[in-house]
Formats: C-alpha cells, sequence, structure tokens
C-alpha cells in the first residue's frame, strides 16, 4: 500500500457519494425493459432455429447460443427473458425464419422476408410489426438497420458540425441516434433512448447478438472487421460495392459512404464520417 | 490513509425492485466513478438495470446479479463510446497545478481531474482495483480482457496519474 494507492481510494470514495435512494428507479426501469421487449420481440427464434438445424446455412451463421447462468453482456442478447418482478407481457414469439437461397456471387441480397421481428414506431408513422437486418459499413463507423420499414444508421464516430445536437433536435431526455428515411418523407436524424442496431456477429462473450438479425450474413457475401469501441465485437459488414434490399428500401455501402433510400418515395440518405446527404 | 471500501451486500434479491432497492446505491456510486457526471450516471445506471431486467430469468444464481451489473455497466461504458462521456478526449496535458501541493483535499482533487483525462478502459481498470476493491483478474473477467492487459493499463494509468500529480508518489 502506498500513497498514490490511498490518495486514489480516498478520491474515488470522496467524490462518489451515495445519493438519496431512487425509490422510482425500479419502476422506470421496468417500463423501459418491457418497451425494448416490445421492440426487439425476438422470443427465442435463434434458439429454435439452432436446434432444429439444417434449414439451409452453414454453423458459421450461427453464433454460439447465450451461456446458461451468468453471461456478460453489454447489450441484451435475443432471449425471451420474462422478470418476475411485475406483470409484463409475454414476448410474441415469432415465426420460424428460413433462409432464402442466396446466389452467394450476387452483389444484392433480398431480405424482406428475413430479420429479427420487431416492432417499428415513429413519430409519424403507427406501429407496425417488421423484420430488421443489421449491419456494420465497412470502416465500423456506422451500424445500419433495413426493413421493409425503414432504413437507418447510427453513427459511431464524431460528426462535428454534422450531426444535431439532442436540443437542436428536440430529443428531450434521449439521444441523437443517427438518421433514418421510412415511409413518410425525407431522410432526417432521429432520436433513440437505446442503442437498436446489433450487427455483431458475437460478444465479448462469445454469444451471439442477434442472430435474426444477421441471417443475411455470410462470409461470401459479407466481410467481418472488429469493432471500433471494442474489438472483441465481430461485426457484420455489408462490403464496398454490395446492396441489401427489404421491400421500398434500399442500403448500399462504398467508400462515400452508407446509402439507404425509399425506391417508392426517392427520399433517403447518404451518410459518412466527413458528409451527410439528407434527400 | 486507508479508506474502507463500501459494504456491497451480496443481492439474493427475488425480486427485480429488491435488487435495486438494495444495490442501486453501490452502483451508482460505480457509475459515477466512471463517468464523472451525476446525469451520465444515471444514464448509465439506468441503462445497465434494464439489461439486467432484460436478463433477469437468465441469471440463475441470484448471488451473482451484482457482478453481472458491474460487469454490464463496465462493459457498457468502456465500448458505448455514445452515451457517455461523448465529448471527452484522453488527454497527455497536465492540468493547471495552481493547487497547493502540501493539502491531501487538493491532491484528492487533483487526483479526481486525473482519473478524468484517461482513456475509459484505464479509468475502468483504476475504478474497479480501487473503488470496487477487485483483484486483477476478476477485473480482467469483468472487462473482457487478458490480467496481462489490465496489469499494463493500471500501470499506465498510475503512470498518468503520477504525472498529473507533478512527482512521484511512489
Amino acid at each position: 500500500m502506498n500513497d498514490l494507492d490511498d490518495l486514489i481510494r480516498s478520491s474515488l470514495h470522496e467524490h462518489t457519494s451515495d445519493g438519496a435512494p431512487d425509490d422510482t428507479l425500479a419502476e422506470r426501469v421496468e417500463t423501459t425493459g418491457r418497451r425494448v421487449r416490445r421492440q426487439r420481440r425476438v422470443a427465442g427464434a435463434a434458439l429454435a432455429l439452432a436446434v432444429v438445424g439444417g434449414l439451409g446455412w452453414g454453423t458459421t451463421l450461427i453464433p454460439r447460443p447465450v451461456q446458461p447462468g451468468i453471461v456478460a453482456s453489454p447489450s441484451p442478447v435475443p432471449t425471451s427473458p420474462r422478470p418476475t418482478s411485475s406483470a409484463t407481457p409475454s414476448p410474441t414469439s415469432s415465426t420460424t425464419l428460413f433462409r432464402p437461397n442466396w446466389d452467394p456471387t450476387a452483389t444484392t441480397r433480398d431480405v424482406s422476408t428475413v430479420g429479427e421481428q420487431i416492432e417499428y414506431s415513429a413519430a409519424d408513422v403507427t406501429p407496425r410489426d417488421t423484420r430488421a437486418n443489421f449491419f456494420a459499413s465497412p470502416s465500423g463507423k456506422f451500424w445500419c438497420t433495413i426493413s421493409t420499414e425503414f432504413a437507418n444508421c447510427n453513427n459511431h464516430v464524431e460528426m462535428p458540425g454534422i450531426e444535431p445536437t439532442r436540443e437542436q433536435l428536440g430529443c428531450d431526455d434521449v439521444l441523437v441516434a443517427g438518421v433514418e428515411v421510412n415511409s413518410k418523407g425525407r431522410g432526417a436524424w432521429y432520436c433513440s433512448g437505446d442503442q437498436n442496431q446489433f450487427p455483431q456477429l458475437n460478444g465479448p462473450d462469445g454469444s451471439g447478438m442477434s442472430v435474426d438479425g444477421t441471417l443475411w450474413w455470410d462470409a461470401e457475401f459479407g466481410q467481418t472487421r472488429p469493432g471500433l469501441q471494442d474489438p472483441t465485437y465481430t461485426l457484420a459488414v455489408l462490403p464496398y460495392g454490395k446492396t441489401l434490399i427489404a421491400g421500398d428500401f434500399s442500403c448500399t455501402t462504398a467508400t462515400s459512404g452508407v446509402t439507404c433510400s425509399n425506391s417508392r418515395t426517392h427520399h433517403g440518405f447518404r451518410i459518412s464520417q466527413a458528409e451527410l446527404k439528407l434527400f | 490513509m486507508s479508506v474502507p471500501s463500501p459494504t456491497v451486500e451480496l443481492a439474493t434479491a427475488a425480486s427485480f425492485e429488491d435488487f435495486v432497492a438494495g444495490q442501486q446505491g453501490a452502483l451508482r456510486r460505480y457509475a459515477l466513478a466512471l463517468t464523472h457526471s451525476a446525469t451520465d450516471a444515471d444514464d448509465l445506471l439506468q441503462t445497465t438495470l434494464v439489461k439486467v431486467y432484460l436478463a433477469w430469468d437468465r441469471i440463475d444464481d441470484r448471488s451473482r446479479l451484482t457482478a453481472f451489473a458491474r460487469t454490464t455497466m463496465s462493459r457498457s461504458y468502456v465500448s458505448a463510446w455514445r452515451q457517455w462521456g461523448r465529448h471527452e478526449s484522453p488527454t497527455a496535458e497536465p492540468p493547471d497545478l495552481s493547487i497547493s501541493r502540501t493539502n491531501p483535499i487538493d491532491e484528492r482533487d487533483l487526483i479526481w481531474r486525473g482519473l478524468e483525462r484517461l482513456g475509459r478502459r484505464q479509468r475502468a481498470v483504476v475504478v474497479l482495483r480501487y473503488l470496487e476493491d477487485l483483484d486483477l483478474a476478476t477485473i480482467a473477467d469483468i472487462l473482457g480482457i487478458s490480467t496481462g492487459t489490465v496489469k499494463s493499463q493500471l500501470s499506465r494509468a498510475l503512470d498518468n496519474l503520477r504525472g498529473y500529480l507533478g512527482s512521484d508518489q511512489s
């Protein structure tokens, strides 16, 4: 034990005094948790798929299932937890997914029928069930989602002068999440209270992050790279020049950025660290 | 001088509400040490607890709930750049040393400011070691890195803090 050790200990304790207990914290957390579960609504389809097996894709596509007991995960993994502490709606089971017989040599892949089952809602869009497919840009700087209802990308790098503050965007108590295009209007920045892209093929503990949401990925069509902030993540990368399509929406990566658009409305966005185009 | 670590009651909570009631103080203290911001600490705490809530049924061993929460919080802090301390940037520049070097209270403030300037992983290692009183192997498990990396991160962090203090304290 030396003086520096003691100084650090005393400094940490001095600056981190307990506040008054927050009696409403558990209730607020449960409310948020129920909302997240409704949005993510995956219901163990991934594990069901792993058990059923033989559905036409290689074992490399199926990340290791969640470990029993303690699993250290930086974000919720797709399971169907059911806390005992309150009456919560059971997550809705998703149907078993069959992976389409995609051409491994094609540069475009239609993911309209696959993906993690979620409920999508936005300010001007009635909540709808859809399936979300997650991918990362080759640089790892953008984590994106494409579905038949919307496409969006979250920036995982600073974009000074481009990204608005949450005050400017009116995010209240949540955060500026990224840019999005849906069935209504132009591409635009949007707010979110939680991470909603899961393009990781594995987490730091080896568990899968979203099996359904990365069904589009295979070694012929996709690439991988380590996460920027945490290199223990393996990201499902949509390589430069490749395109994912879901209904009216498409996303393409290029060295100039990730472009997502709605072919019906012709609205969308192109985002790179240096430049953003909303149209 | 030695400051006792806070007593962290091992959670054997039967319900999520019990767990939150019993552990929110210790977890918030840990979040505050990581983020150095009351607002960010509250955000990090709530985000962590949501993840615990979502994983509740997967955690068979209730005595490890606190460990799970601490691990989740640590990794959320280290890996999720967006939410917490987004605009921080570790720097080697020493802070303004206009503080009396003989006053231990001032030195504690200086250490706190020095911690702010560490990178996230280094700060997490220091907080887990000195606030949570954990051994290196446990810290390695929590952060998902090797024990050797923990040692090197801790060593660099202490070197940085010594630099902030302006003299070798060892």
